[in-house]
């Protein structure tokens, strides 16, 4: 980052590339579907070089980012909230499971016979999409970026002891939604 | 003991919980149950997150970047440098310069502005030349009784409404 603030563009395209997919998977998980996600993260990236003068090193690289990719992804919710016609036109969540992946993870290879998993993932994504917007922000921060309680609340400019209360709720909220799979 | 357990929730997902923690941990379902039942439900949870596919992204997705991030500055770059190349003529450096340019456009309007009067004044200066010799040629010609009659008229010009009487005895005679 400190390369990038003086203007190195090869440091800027080594962030992108480290980076693309947790802003991409953070953007869409929040926005709620994959429709524009991708036009936000590039956006995200584009506002990191932009305002590169005003990241203090002090701070973690990561926590900046999602800030950036927050606000954006916020932006477009609201957007959205403006222009419900918009809204339409997203991605169907069966017909984002069946698009190709175009960069295999053995993480998230799953077995031929786990219909079971894959259901339950279809759940998962639609329970995520049903928590208000801070609750599903905090949520994904914490579980899915592994973020600490404290930087979470960096990102989300709360407190320490809202940004639990968002996380505890949220959680509470998905195992109500995921009961049946959870319990099995 | 939420609290506790909470605590090695967080560190479980980042890490192997150690020998004592897991001690801990089993001590805590000892004393409640149902903490056993939170913390298996909590495990299936992050298991299922972990699972989540990742969102399919363009392969290009790092030259689209690249590519609104640059083409976007270029543009500006010129019109900063424009603007610095216009500013560094007034800089500190070439303080001079731009006091001679003042000097120079107040001396030119100066001038401009004193010379449109002079031409001015030649004018009114001219016209009034010719109406005095036009009138000195008609006083050249007048009579007595025109003169009269302007010392009258002058006169009239004085008058108050007390002599209006007069003024209309004059007019009649």
């Amino acid at each position: 980052m400190l390369r990038l603030k003086s203007g190195d563009r090869q440091a800027f395209t080594f962030l992108v590339n480290r980076y693309k997919q947790s802003v991409a998977n953070l953007v869409a998980r929040t926005v709620g579907d994959n429709q524009d996600s991708e036009d936000i993260a590039q956006q995200v990236f584009v506002q990191v070089y932009k305002h590169a003068d005003r990241y203090e090193v002090r701070s973690k690289f990561t926590t900046w980012l999602f800030t950036i990719a927050k606000n954006l992804a916020l932006n477009e919710i609201r957007r959205r909230k403006r222009h419900p016609a918009d809204s339409l036109d997203s991605v169907d969540s069966q017909e984002e499971f069946s698009q190709p992946r175009q960069h295999p993870d053995m993480r998230t290879v799953m077995p031929d016979d786990s219909l079971l998993n894959k259901e339950m993932l279809l759940q998962l994504r639609a329970a995520i999409r049903l928590l208000p917007e801070k609750q599903r922000l905090a949520l994904l921060l914490f579980q899915e970026k592994g973020l600490s309680y404290e930087e979470i609340t960096k990102v989300l400019g709360a407190s320490l002891s809202s940004t639990k209360s968002l996380i505890f709720r949220a959680r509470e909220t998905l195992k109500k939604h995921l009961k049946e799979y959870l319990s099995s | 003991m939420k609290e506790q357990l909470e605590q090695l929730i967080e560190k479980s997902r980042k890490e192997n919980l150690s020998q004592e923690e897991r001690i801990l941990l089993e001590r805590l379902f000892d004393q409640d149950p149902a903490l056993r039942k939170d913390w298996e439900e909590e495990c299936r949870l992050t298991a299922l997150f972990s699972l989540l596919p990742d969102v399919p992204l363009s392969s290009d997705f790092t030259e689209q970047v690249l590519k609104q991030t640059f083409d976007v500055e270029a543009p500006q770059k010129s019109r900063l440098e424009t603007a610095f190349v216009y500013w560094s003529l007034f800089s500190q450096k070439n303080r001079w310069l731009k006091y001679a340019a003042a000097a120079c456009l107040v001396f030119l309007l100066s001038f401009g502005f004193y010379h449109h009067q002079s031409q001015v004044r030649i004018h009114q200066m001219a016209e009034s030349l010719s109406t005095v010799a036009e009138t000195a040629t008609e006083v050249a010609v007048v009579s007595e009784v025109d003169l009269n009659a302007i010392h009258v008229l002058g006169k009239m010009t004085e008058a108050t409404s007390v002599d209006n009487d007069l003024w209309v005895a004059m007019v009649s005679y």
